[in-house]
């Protein structure tokens, strides 16, 4: 009787334990609703927004939850655990550039988003990106600047590259040629390679071993005619003694930075017109082409006829448009005929002087126009392949006081 | 400090003999009640200090070493395949030293190589899993465990009251990439009354107290590379933000409380009714190098209970006894956010993101007279292991049965004992959900491997053999041989042990 007793008591503690252990437990997890504003105000002109999907990301698990904009929308809602989000946006944007449609990419990207709380709003800052971008040139100053007597004064020109794209790029290789043809002379050239190729005899690139020479995201860097204090000389000119770049002019009017890191001539020296009759070309050699095999490989002869009915040959370089990444033709406003360039690498050309000898072109250069921001918030410059639309004319050169 | 204070218990425990029966009879007695399977099954309800006084009736020392080897071709790739070692021990048990107080000690030293682990470079896997450090080199871990433990139990009247503390160090280290060094302590201290409720039956108590420690730091030497490391949260998942970092110096730091309470009814001999109830909690977290927060948090439950039946007259032996042991671990996970260098990683929130259930039934019964027993015996097992995010489970519910039998020959001075055991583990239902998971990588592997492990159907054979034997009145030695082979898994283990009872 004792013993029933007893197992009576057993076998409810067995029941008892059996349901207070079940295997249903629900996992408990803190969520919070978060509201995510878009931030436009660096996109400027304008535009339009499509496909705008946002991906949040806790970084502990690395579980993504996503969230989509809905069209006209400004704000988009996520339920998400507590964590710590990095946050990016990604969508298309339609751009009105002058008139033509640019289609781009408008991107957003945010770290360190702490959620704790039931609720929470966060700002997202868009910026564009161009998918095709590389380095482009900001600005060119070819006119140079008068010496307090009012002569010409060639030493102080420069140009100013770009890095355009969201990725850090190397300078290392990249080369500038200066187009033979010039955009206030339209001339019948045979062979005419104009479709596919750029002459020029007066080629440099800039030296390195590939990664040299870092430019990140955003950032600039100067290539001046000789880098040195040129306001110690001329008073009206500019200190270039910080650019990064030099170009191996010819010995006459060469002057060397030993602290500055000369270029390296592929072809000639160049010597930047100083009305911008010219077209500049930049871009990089292919994969195992050195500047000989260059040389030997794209040197060819091109020859018109002159007014007197004379055939004038010229030994050149043809510079495959393949290898060209950026192009801007230049002339005078009122001079122009034709553009040196395949309209593929410029379907425009910029200026700084009015006319053909124009005096008050000095001081004066072609500047890229600001289209919006990187990621980081430096710039993004417009290029459209259309520098007459690319490029503010005619403007006082940056560099100068 | 741990190698000095095992020689001393072990000469404690070889001063404790200098009273040692040297009675043949008794100590056969001794050595029979110590290796009867059926004696065994009773002997574990005995193992509560408050009931050590009634565990054995015979008082003996015995002092072994043993080399044992085990090697499996499909394991838990976090336990490895096995271990390879040699053990020093001795197990002393003495009723009659002083009046109405039984003593009892142990001390233990094993020497072993765990082979073959992958993902897992923390050591005491059964403590902490699933917050291990890992990476997906692993190799051998060369372990060193040092155990003492010892205990008094004082009758006084109807009550008995008992105490007993213990000390366990694992220090386990490998000399080649990625080289942990693992240190821990296990201290335990338990407190335990009976009282004699009728002339037959004792009521005991007891309240065991444990606090674990381990410190698990990796280093590399290479300057070739550094695999990867996780800090595991759970079925593979692992906290992104703070693992892989190799290069951060640091420990690892677990840290784990426990408290367990038993309830035991049980009588003075071996014929009755035996009910058990306990309740067992351990609370631990874990430290990681880069913040001073808790990266984990558990809470590893088990409630347990057991009753059984026991009988035993001059012909025959016989008994039954039906336990079931609930487990339940749940796990925390904290979610960080990197401050900088200034203050480096901030806990901003906890995730509740891992159970463990084991919920086993096991019944078991007996029947044999003096010489000989078979014990046949079946079990189900309900495991399930969850992860929240990316979701991830594996389940398996098991049965496993299996008969064992064992004779015992008493010679004219010695006795030799031959036990063979049989068993299978098949698998009713299985599952497994692993999202999150890219195939192909070493993680995938490790959680398909461990899941074929969890879901095998070994079959089983496992034999011993004990001879006991007398050379002289003070020296008593024996040997013993076990072997187990199975299937499915392909395992192989032996053990070989030599010694001498005192």
């Amino acid at each position: 009787m004792k013993n029933k007793t007893i197992l009576n008591w057993l076998f409810f503690g067995l029941i008892v334990f059996s349901f207070s252990s079940c295997m249903k437990d629900e996992f408990l997890e803190s969520r919070s609703e978060v509201t995510i504003e878009i931030d436009n105000s660096k996109l400027e002109g304008e535009y339009t927004l499509s496909n705008v999907k946002i991906q949040l990301q806790e970084i502990n698990s690395q579980t993504t939850t996503s969230a989509t904009l809905a069209e006209g929308a400004d704000a988009a809602t996520a339920n998400l655990t507590y964590g710590t989000y990095t946050a990016t946006l990604e969508g298309d944007i339609t751009m009105s550039v002058n008139g033509t449609e640019k289609a781009m990419k408008v991107k957003s990207h945010k770290s360190n988003i702490v959620v704790n709380s039931e609720a929470l709003t966060i700002s997202l800052e868009t910026f564009l990106s161009d998918p095709s971008a590389n380095f482009v040139f900001k600005e060119i100053f070819f006119t140079g600047t008068l010496s307090e007597e009012g002569k010409q004064y060639n030493g102080d020109k420069y140009f100013i590259i770009h890095n355009n794209s969201s990725d850090t790029l190397y300078a290392d290789g990249l080369f500038i040629a200066q187009s033979d043809f010039l955009t206030i002379t339209k001339r019948d050239y045979t062979p005419d390679v104009m479709k596919d190729a750029v002459s020029s005899d007066q080629i440099f690139r800039i030296p390195g071993n590939g990664t040299e020479y870092p430019v990140l995201p955003g950032e600039d860097f100067i290539i001046a005619n000789n880098a040195i204090n040129h306001t110690t000389g001329n008073p009206n000119s500019i200190d270039l003694s910080n650019a990064d770049f030099e170009i191996e002019l010819i010995g006459s009017i060469n002057v060397d930075n030993p602290a500055v890191p000369n270029t390296v001539n592929i072809s000639g020296n160049l010597l930047m017109h100083n009305q911008g009759y010219t077209a500049y070309v930049m871009g990089r050699l292919p994969e195992g082409m050195d500047d000989d095999k260059f040389r030997e490989e794209n040197a060819y002869t091109y020859s018109y006829i002159a007014v007197n009915g004379r055939e004038l040959s010229f030994d050149s370089y043809k510079i495959p448009n393949s290898y060209i990444i950026d192009a801007v033709n230049l002339s005078v406003k009122t001079g122009f005929e034709w553009l040196v360039t395949a309209p593929t690498l410029d379907m425009g050309w910029s200026y700084a002087g009015l006319v053909t000898g124009d005096k008050e072109r000095y001081n004066k250069s072609v500047v890229r126009k600001q289209l919006g921001t990187l990621d980081n918030g430096k710039a993004l410059l417009q290029d459209t392949n259309n520098s007459t639309v690319d490029f503010d004319p005619a403007v006082k050169a940056t560099l100068l006081k | 400090m741990k190698k000095e204070l095992f020689i001393a218990v072990i000469a404690c425990s070889l001063w404790q003999v200098v009273n040692a029966q040297d009675s043949l009879k008794m100590h056969l007695q001794g050595i029979r009640e110590r290796t009867d399977q059926a004696q065994v099954i009773r002997n574990d309800f005995y193992k509560s200090p408050a009931l050590r006084p009634f565990q054995y009736r015979q008082s003996i020392t015995p002092v072994n070493i043993s080399y044992f080897a085990d090697n499996r071709d499909l394991y838990n790739y976090q336990t490895g395949s096995g271990d390879k070692g040699f053990s020093i021990s001795t197990d002393s048990y003495q009723k009659h030293i002083f009046p109405n107080i039984t003593l009892w000690g142990n001390a233990k030293y094993e020497n072993f190589k765990v082979q073959n682990l992958k993902f897992n470079e923390t050591s005491d896997y059964e403590l902490l899993f699933p917050y291990l450090t890992a990476d997906s080199v692993g190799g051998n871990l060369s372990t060193e465990i040092y155990e003492f433990s010892g205990g008094i139990a004082k009758e006084v009247g109807k009550w008995i009251f008992a105490g007993e503390a213990g000390y366990r160090a694992n220090l386990s280290h490998r000399k080649i990439d990625p080289r942990p060094i693992n240190n821990s302590s296990d201290i335990k201290a338990a407190l335990g009354a009976s009282y004699a409720i009728t002339s037959h039956y004792y009521l005991s108590a007891n309240v065991d107290l444990r606090f674990y420690k381990q410190r698990n730091e990796l280093s590399f030497v290479s300057v070739l590379g550094r695999p990867a490391i996780y800090h595991f949260n759970g079925l593979g998942a692992y906290n992104n933000l703070i693992s892989g970092s190799a290069g951060v110096q640091g420990d690892i730091l677990y840290q784990l409380n426990a408290v367990e309470a038993k309830l035991i009814l049980a009588p003075k001999n071996d014929k009755g009714i035996f009910i058990q109830l306990g309740a067992d909690q351990k609370s631990g977290f874990r430290t990681l190098p880069l913040s001073t927060a808790h990266a984990n948090d558990w809470k590893d439950q088990v409630v347990s209970g057991k009753i059984g039946y026991l009988h035993n007259n001059t012909d025959w032996r016989y008994g039954a006894i039906a336990s079931l042991d609930l487990q339940t671990k749940k796990g925390s996970e904290g979610l960080f956010n990197n401050e900088g260098a200034s203050t480096g990683y901030v806990k901003i929130s906890e995730l509740s993101s891992y159970r463990y259930y084991n919920f086993h039934y096991n019944l078991e019964a007996y029947i044999g007279q003096k010489d000989w027993s078979v014990k046949p015996y079946a079990s189900y097992s309900q495991i399930k292991e969850q992860y929240v995010n990316p979701f991830r489970e594996q389940f398996t519910n098991n049965v496993n049965f299996g008969v064992q039998g064992q004779y015992l020959l008493e010679l004219n001075r010695g006795l030799f004992g031959i036990s063979l055991n049989l068993q299978q583990q098949k698998v009713l239902d299985k599952g497994s959900v692993f999202n999150g998971m890219v195939q192909g990588t070493g993680i995938a592997d490790l959680l398909q491997q461990n899941y074929n492990y969890l879901t095998a159907e070994p079959f089983s054979i496992g034999g011993q053999a004990r001879y006991d034997f007398v050379l002289s009145g003070k020296i008593k030695p024996f040997v013993s041989v076990q072997a187990l082979s199975a299937s499915k898994i392909n395992q192989k283990y032996y053990t070989l042990t030599l010694g001498t009872v005192f």
